[in-house]
C-alpha cells in the first residue's frame, strides 16, 4: 500500500479550464449553503423535514461526474480526502469512485460549505470546498432559488449569504430612490395620475380623488420600486398614460398587439403607436381620442 | 363459496387449456365468480397472474400478497409515525460566566416543554445537568426556562459548552432522591397524518367474435379443498394488460389534487378526474448515481435506518430493472476487489458450475445483508426497461439502456404493527369491475340472452378498479435514479 501524498505547497485552486475557478481568491471564511427544492405541501412539515435527500454522482459522459478541472487538480486535492496516495498505481480507479460514491446529504435547512481560502490560497475546510466545486458542476444544482424553483430538472440550489446581502442591499438602495422620486412626484398631482395610469392600465385614474392616486402610488412604490422608477424616467409617460386611458375607455381598441382607432390601424406594437400619437401629423386625429375621452368619462 | 387467503398456496395455478365448452360454463366462469366475490378474488388472481407473468411485481407484492384494504369511500387517511426527536437545540443564549461554578444553578432556555424534569440532559462534548424544577414559560413567548444543575459534584467544574442558541441537547434518565420520590411523565410524539384520494383506472377491448381455442383455468382455494374457474384466454391477456396499466399508475401516478384536496381537472362531463400518488411520488428521500458500489449501498443502507429506533432486520425490496440489477449485481462483486474481476480468483466456486470442458458461468447477486441486520432483495419491475417513461428518458452512456432501467427504488416492506408497510387500498366492490357490452356475440363467460346492448357485429369487454397504493412510512424508502448531465 502507497503511502498518502502530500499536497504541493501551492495549492491554490488553478483557473478552471472549463470555466474561471468558482471560488473568490480572497482569503478568510466564506460558508455557503447547497440548499434543496420543498418536497411538497400535502406531507406533515416532519416528514418534509427528516426526508433524505442527498446530492449523489450522475454520469457525464461515460464517467462519473467530477467536480475538479483536470487530474492535475485532482492529484493536488484529492490526496489528503483519501486512504491512497497518487503514487497508487490505482489511482485512477481510486478517483473515479471518489467521484462515484460522492453523497452530499442536504437536510431540511440546507447543507453550509465553508469555500473560503487561507492566506495561502488553500482550501480552510477541503471537503467542503470539493463538495462545493462537485455541487457547481451538477446537473441538479441551479443557480439561484428562483432557477430552481422554476425548473423540473433542479433540486438544489446553492445560496451564498454574502450575495445575498449584496442584492438585497441593491433592493435597500432601489428603494431608497423609490422614496426620493415619490417626494418629488407628490408636488405635481397630474403627473402622479400619469404613473399610476401607466403602472395600473385597467384603472380609470381620472376618476379617482388626489388622495387615492397619492395612496395607491405609495403603495405601488414600495412594493414594485423598480417599476416605479421605470415609469418616473419614461420620457412618454404623459402620452403613454394617455393612450392606456384610450384603451380603458374603448376609444382605442387594443386587438393582440395592434393598436387602432376608428377602424384605422395606428400601430403595430405600443411603441409604434406612441410615435404615432406624437407626430405633429395627426395632432388632430389625438385631440380628436381626447374628446371622445372625456365624453366616455361623463 | 368463500375463497381462501392466496399467500403460500400450493395447489392454486392458472393455466392455459385447450376450451372446453362442456366444462367451462357460465357458472364456473371467472367473470360471474367476480361480480360475488371481487374483494377475495381480485387478490388471488392478481397473485395467480402475477406469479405467471412478471409485469407487475407491485401489484402482485402489495394485493397479490394479500397486503390489501378495501374500503368504503374514495379517500383514506392515515397516521404516520416519523423518528422520535431526541434533541432540542437552545432557544437563546446563556451569556453568563463560569455557569455550574460551586455546584450552583443556572438556566437553560429551550424552544419547548419537551424535556421533563427530573430528567438528565446531556450536550454535544458529553456534559451531564439535572433538571431541578419544572420548567417554566420564559417572558415574551421566548421558550421555556429550565433550573439546571451540572451533575459533576466538583466546585469548581462549569459549563464549557451548549450554552450558545443552537446548541443540542438530549436527554438521559430520570435520576430521583432515595426516598419519597414522585412519579413524573413521558413524552409521546403524535403521528402526522396523511390523506389520499383512490384512482380510477379503466380499459376496454373489443372483440370480433371469432372462436377462440384456448382459455385460462384457475384452480383456486376455498374451504377444504379448490375449484376450477375459467376465462377466456384472449381476456386473460387483455387483463394482463390492464393490470400492467395499474402497475404504471400504481408506480409514477401523480396527485391532481393539492393540499386543499380539490381537484381543478375536470372531465368532459365535469366530473373530477382524481388521481392519487404513486409509490414514486410517496417516498420522499431521494438521490442520484452514476456508477454503484457496495460502499454506497453500505451508505444508503445505513442511513435510511441510521438513528430510527424502531429499525431492527428491516425487509427492503429492491424494485428496479435491467441496468439497475447489473449495477447491484457489479457492485458487489468489485466489493472484493479494485482491479477488474478480482472477485473470481478469490477461490470461489459458486460462480462456476459443470466440470471439464463444459463450464458454466453463474452466481449473480440478487440480495445484500446490511451489517445492521437490514435484508435487501432485488426485484426486476419491466416497466423500468420497456414502460413509458422507460421509452422516453435519456440512454445509459455505457449500455445505452434507457437510464430508467439504472433506476433503483428501496421500499421497505416490512410490518410496522402488525400492518405491511406497503399496501393497496381498494374501493370496496370497485377491486377488479369488469362486465360486456354485447352485440352479435356475447363473449364467453357471460349470460346470454337475445337481447343485446349493442349493434355492433362483436362486442365490448370493460374493466375498471378503483384503488390507490399506500406506504404507510415515508421515511423508510428510497428513490435513486441514475442521471446524466
Amino acid at each position: 500500500m502507497s503511502e498518502t501524498a502530500q499536497a504541493p505547497e501551492k495549492a491554490e485552486p488553478k483557473s478552471a479550464k472549463n470555466g474561471p475557478a468558482p471560488v473568490n481568491k480572497a482569503s478568510g471564511p466564506h460558508v455557503v449553503y447547497l440548499r434543496r427544492k420543498p418536497i411538497g405541501g400535502h406531507l406533515p412539515k416532519e416528514v418534509q423535514a427528516e426526508a433524505i435527500i442527498t446530492l449523489g454522482s450522475i454520469f457525464e459522459f461515460n464517467q462519473p461526474l467530477r467536480g475538479l478541472n483536470d487530474e492535475a487538480e485532482e492529484r493536488e486535492l484529492l490526496p489528503p480526502l483519501m486512504s491512497v496516495g497518487i503514487q497508487d498505481p490505482h489511482w485512477g480507479t481510486h478517483v473515479r469512485n471518489f467521484w462515484a460514491q460522492m453523497r452530499i446529504k442536504v437536510g431540511f435547512t440546507g447543507k453550509p460549505l465553508e469555500i473560503g481560502l487561507d492566506e495561502n490560497g488553500k482550501p480552510l475546510n477541503l471537503m467542503d470546498y470539493v463538495q462545493y466545486r462537485f455541487a457547481k458542476r451538477h446537473r441538479l444544482v441551479a443557480e439561484t432559488e428562483a432557477e430552481m424553483l422554476n425548473s423540473p430538472i433542479k433540486r438544489f440550489y446553492i445560496m451564498d449569504p454574502a450575495k445575498e446581502t449584496l442584492k438585497e442591499n441593491v433592493n435597500v438602495q432601489l428603494g431608497k430612490r423609490a422614496d426620493r422620486e415619490f417626494i418629488k412626484l407628490s408636488e405635481d398631482p397630474e403627473r402622479m395620475r400619469d404613473v399610476l395610469q401607466v403602472l395600473s392600465p385597467m384603472i380609470r385614474t381620472m376618476s379617482l380623488q388626489p388622495s387615492e392616486v397619492e395612496n395607491a402610488l405609495f403603495k405601488l412604490k414600495s412594493t414594485e420600486a423598480r417599476k416605479f422608477i421605470t415609469a418616473i424616467e419614461d420620457k412618454t409617460l404623459s402620452i403613454r398614460a394617455d393612450l392606456y386611458r384610450f384603451i380603458s375607455a374603448g376609444v382605442v381598441l387594443k386587438v393582440g398587439t395592434s393598436y387602432s382607432f376608428h377602424s384605422d390601424t395606428i400601430g403595430n406594437s405600443e411603441e409604434e403607436t406612441l410615435i404615432w400619437m406624437q407626430n405633429p401629423r395627426n395632432a388632430a386625429s389625438v385631440n380628436a381620442m381626447r374628446n371622445l375621452y372625456r365624453d366616455a368619462l361623463r | 363459496m368463500p375463497f381462501e387467503s392466496p399467500v403460500g398456496g400450493t395447489n392454486i395455478s392458472v393455466q392455459k387449456v385447450l376450451y372446453n365448452d362442456t366444462a367451462m360454463t357460465d357458472m364456473n366462469s371467472l367473470s360471474n365468480a367476480m361480480l360475488s366475490k371481487p374483494s377475495q378474488l381480485s387478490p388471488l388472481i392478481t397473485f395467480l397472474a402475477g406469479r405467471d407473468d412478471r409485469r407487475f411485481p407491485l401489484s402482485f407484492l402489495s394485493e397479490g400478497l394479500n397486503n390489501v384494504e378495501s374500503i368504503d369511500n374514495l379517500e383514506y387517511e392515515y397516521r404516520i409515525q416519523t423518528r422520535k426527536l431526541q434533541t432540542r437545540p437552545l432557544h437563546s443564549t446563556n451569556s453568563n460566566s463560569n455557569l455550574g461554578l460551586g455546584n450552583s444553578e443556572f438556566e437553560l432556555v429551550f424552544p419547548d416543554k419537551w424535556f421533563i424534569f427530573p430528567y438528565v440532559l446531556v450536550n454535544g462534548e458529553g456534559e451531564q445537568v439535572r433538571i431541578m424544577a419544572q420548567p417554566e414559560a420564559a417572558p415574551g413567548n421566548n421558550g421555556y426556562i429550565y433550573r439546571v444543575r451540572l451533575v459533576n459534584p466538583s466546585p469548581t467544574a462549569v459549563l464549557t459548552t451548549g450554552f450558545t442558541a443552537g446548541d443540542l441537547w438530549a436527554s438521559l434518565f430520570a435520576p430521583v432522591g432515595v426516598d419519597g420520590s414522585r412519579g413524573n411523565a413521558a413524552n409521546w410524539q403524535t403521528p402526522g397524518k396523511v390523506r389520499n384520494k383512490l384512482t380510477t383506472v379503466r380499459m376496454s377491448y373489443h372483440m370480433s367474435g371469432n372462436a377462440k381455442d384456448y382459455a385460462m383455468e384457475f384452480t383456486l382455494p376455498v374451504k377444504g379443498g379448490f375449484t376450477k374457474k375459467w376465462m377466456e384466454y384472449e381476456e386473460y391477456q387483455h387483463m394482463l394488460s390492464f393490470k400492467e396499466q395499474c402497475e404504471l399508475y400504481y408506480w409514477y401516478g401523480q396527485r391532481t389534487y393539492g393540499v386543499d384536496g380539490i381537484v381543478p381537472m375536470l372531465d368532459e362531463n365535469g366530473q373530477p378526474v382524481v388521481i392519487g400518488p404513486g409509490l414514486l411520488e410517496q417516498i420522499t428521500n431521494q438521490e442520484t448515481y452514476s456508477v454503484m458500489t457496495e460502499t454506497q449501498l453500505k451508505n444508503i443502507i445505513g442511513d435510511l435506518f441510521y438513528g430510527m429506533t424502531d429499525a431492527s432486520q428491516k425487509n427492503i425490496t429492491l424494485y428496479t430493472g435491467t441496468g439497475g440489477a447489473r449495477e447491484f449485481d457489479e457492485a458487489l462483486k468489485n466489493h472484493f476487489g479494485s482491479t477488474v474481476n478480482s472477485w473470481k480468483s478469490s477461490g470461489e466456486t459458486r460462480f462456476i458450475n459443470g466440470s471439464g470442458r463444459s463450464l458454466g458461468f453463474t452466481g449473480y447477486f440478487k440480495s445484500y445483508e446490511h451489517i445492521d441486520g437490514h435484508t435487501v432483495n432485488v426485484v426486476k419491475v419491466p416497466l423500468f426497461d420497456q414502460g413509458a417513461l422507460a421509452a422516453a428518458r435519456d440512454k445509459h452512456p455505457v449500455t445505452g439502456y434507457s437510464l430508467e432501467s439504472y433506476r433503483m427504488v428501496f421500499v421497505d416492506q416490512s410490518s410496522y404493527d402488525g400492518m405491511n408497510n406497503l399496501r393497496l387500498i381498494n374501493k370496496a366492490g370497485r377491486e377488479h369491475m369488469r362486465w360486456c357490452v354485447a352485440g352479435s356475440v356475447v363473449p364467453r363467460g357471460f349470460e346470454s340472452t337475445s337481447a343485446r346492448a349493442s349493434d355492433v357485429d362483436g362486442a365490448s369487454v370493460h374493466m375498471l378498479k378503483t384503488a390507490g397504493i399506500s406506504l404507510m412510512r415515508f421515511d423508510t424508502s428510497l428513490d435513486i435514479q441514475c442521471i446524466r448531465s
